[in-house]
């Protein structure tokens, strides 16, 4: 589906990231060169200096990760759960070896615990080493990270969770696991009653399927579940989906005003402004959710 | 070919006779080493074991699959070491690993539990591809029907063959024979990843995929150029499979345009106002494949003009060698030649001297 292409240019890199919906259509990033690239048992793993985007990381030819727009993404997976739960202490992140999830749900000084269950330890590697940013929540005691597949670790690991983040990156992704009724199911048997656990649903219109299908054997476990979106420039399509899930659907109803004030000072996007648009969705979505 | 240079060639040899082309072969092997880069090419030596090929292959530095001990015989005589060939067959005998571990340390390949009993007494010598089936019910020759384990249950004897201490570095597949599509390669892969995640992740080392042969020639049918065809695996193999030794097994795409066949009308009837020509070879001879490879060969003839209905037989007494029924052909004279392309795969390989008729001669040309 993406691949790179080099071509000559009469100045400057002639080195293009090509990120394709169907290879029909898609976002191209130039970039400066190439920082690193390396194979893990699970998939190629790039990094590149471009010249619009910062650092871009790329997991089987698939642009995961640009240092210009992730903090939308990890702001709008983590945030809008985190703030409408009275007091989230443990956390689970299934994915999100980057880090990135990780770092902003440490903001919030109500968590005692968080696990990162990553499949690819090349990745959280890779990271720490380009994106020093993104990685610095590693580093903090309350972190925890284990190399398993999600699917494995919270079908033999017992404890409960009062938020669950699924940060996978790609319905091509390295963990087919993730997909199936099964894992949705075991997600629900380790959420705490009043927990929400958030799915990454790409992106509402060229993936719609696949957000319709999470909503469908979502809607069948969870007494409440709610679809949001954020626009995403390095997302080919612009625009990310993700869905909001709880076994008690009142904790939708609820924002806590007096924590938001200290999370959004530390937010390049995020706000209460936001968190409410978010959860607005156009006429397309609406109907394919209902189809 | 020229008809004319067949013809002179013909005058030399005799028929029925199949010419080698050794241009062809290299270019075969270099056509498809470049729409599979850096994937290891390993003969399947049953398509056409004729030492020629053999010999010719090892100049390009193919690699080899081979899957008995008289296979592994023509890799000694053309003193190809052991260290470029895998053994591919499923089911052997005490005997024939023996043989294959004293040519040297090969890989083997098992798709069941009993077969992995066979490898204890020799577990330090040698390394093991698990032979995943992939059903292809729609090509040619449906290769997962025989042999290998079903997707669902190749970790299991993945774990099994781990347990007993036997070196499992690969997994293999078969997408079928002369295949229309890549889909079936990328289904199967897919089916590896996952296989490769869970063994990654109990530190079981998988370092080789065989993605096996299948890749299509052209017979009566054209098929995508290779390279078009290859495409999307090589796309699919780097973007996660990068860190992995890839190998394949081709036969077909390589031996099968090598060969072009000479055989001449041995006699003719006008049976029931059909023409009914014998030709020199037939289903027992180099024509095998028709009957158990259900290949169908491009025919070229010189003459031309008004065309009846005829039937193309063998030479045997058996009433099963016959070729084509009901096709339209000039009227050809005794001993007038015909000529048939794409010969060279699972043709004179399986042809038998049956009645007494000589297998085809073999005549290495440029």
């Amino acid at each position: 589906m993406n691949s790179l292409i080099k071509f000559t240019t009469e100045s400057g890199s002639s080195l293009w990231i090509k990120n394709l919906i169907h290879g029909m259509s898609g976002l191209t990033i130039r970039a400066k060169h190439a920082v690193f690239c390396d194979s893990s048992p699970f998939q190629k793993i790039e990094v590149f200096d471009t010249y619009s985007f910062g650092m871009v990381m790329c997991l089987g030819g698939t642009v995961v990760l640009t240092e210009y727009d992730s903090d939308i993404y990890h702001e709008m997976m983590t945030h809008p759960v985190m703030l409408m739960m009275k007091k989230p202490q443990r956390i689970c992140i299934i994915g999100g070896g980057d880090g990135g999830c990780l770092r902003e749900v440490l903001k919030h000084d109500t968590v005692s615990s968080v696990v990162i269950v990553e499949i690819d330890k090349m990745v959280t590697d890779t990271v720490k080493r380009f994106f020093s940013d993104l990685s610095k929540g590693f580093d903090d005691p309350r972190a925890q990270v284990v190399y398993d597949d999600g699917y494995n670790y919270l079908k033999s690991n017992m404890d409960k969770f009062d938020v669950i983040i699924v940060d996978s990156y790609d319905p091509g992704g390295p963990v087919g696991s993730l997909e199936t009724a099964d894992f949705y199911s075991i997600v629900a048997q380790r959420l705490a009653d009043d927990g929400i656990v958030v799915f990454q649903t790409y992106s509402p219109t060229v993936n719609g399927e696949f957000l319709r299908n999470t909503y469908r054997s979502a809607s069948a476990l969870f007494q409440k579940t709610k679809p949001y979106i954020c626009s995403m420039h390095s997302f080919p399509e612009g625009i990310c989906s993700f869905l909001a899930c709880a076994k008690n659907g009142n904790v939708f109803e609820n924002f806590e005003k007096s924590r938001y004030e200290s999370i959004a000072e530390c937010c390049n996007y995020y706000n209460d402004d936001v968190h409410t648009g978010a959860f607005l969705l156009p006429q397309h979505i609406k109907r394919l959710l209902r189809s | 070919m020229e008809f004319s240079k067949i013809q002179e060639l013909v005058a030399r040899h005799g028929t029925p006779v199949l010419f080698l082309s050794e241009s062809r072969l290299r270019d075969g092997y270099r056509n498809l080493k470049a729409a599979l880069p850096g994937v290891d090419l390993y003969y399947a030596v049953k398509s056409n074991a004729t030492r020629e090929i053999v010999s010719i292959l090892n100049t390009e530095d193919a690699f080899f699959d081979v899957c008995t001990n008289g296979e592994i015989d023509i890799l000694k005589s053309c003193d190809i070491t052991a260290d470029r060939c895998i053994h591919t067959h499923p089911i052997k005998r005490d005997s024939d690993i023996r043989y294959a571990v004293e040519y040297g340390k090969p890989w083997f390949v098992a798709d069941n539990e009993d077969e992995l009993y066979k490898f204890i007494p020799y577990k330090d010598k040698l390394r093991l591809l698990i032979r995943m089936s992939i059903q292809n019910p729609g090509c040619l020759v449906n290769l997962s029907a025989k042999f290998g384990v079903v997707p669902e249950k190749t970790w299991d004897l993945i774990i099994k063959a781990h347990d007993l201490g036997l070196n499992v570095g690969g997994i293999s597949f078969h997408a079928g024979s002369q295949n229309e599509s890549p889909l079936k390669y990328i289904e199967a892969l897919e089916y590896c990843r996952d296989i490769c995640k869970k063994a990654a992740l109990k530190g079981i080392n998988i370092e080789v995929i065989d993605i096996g042969g299948g890749f299509p020639i052209n017979y009566l049918t054209p098929v995508l150029p290779m390279a078009q065809f290859c495409q999307p695996i090589v796309d699919y193999l780097d973007r996660y499979f990068s860190s992995y030794r890839i190998i394949a097994e081709p036969g077909r795409v390589l031996s099968g345009p090598t060969m072009t066949l000479a055989t001449k009308v041995m006699g003719r009837s006008l049976r029931n106002e059909r023409w009914w020509y014998y030709l020199d070879e037939g289903v027992y001879g180099s024509f095998s494949g028709k009957m158990y490879d259900h290949a169908d060969y491009p025919m070229f003839l010189e003459r031309t003009g008004e065309r009846f209905n005829s039937v193309l037989a063998g030479p045997t007494c058996d009433s099963i060698d016959v070729l084509y029924e009901n096709i339209s052909l000039p009227l050809l004279e005794i001993g007038e030649m015909l000529i048939f392309e794409s010969m060279g795969a699972y043709t004179t390989a399986s042809a038998s001297n049956f009645n007494g008729f000589p297998k085809a001669k073999i005549v290495v040309v440029d």
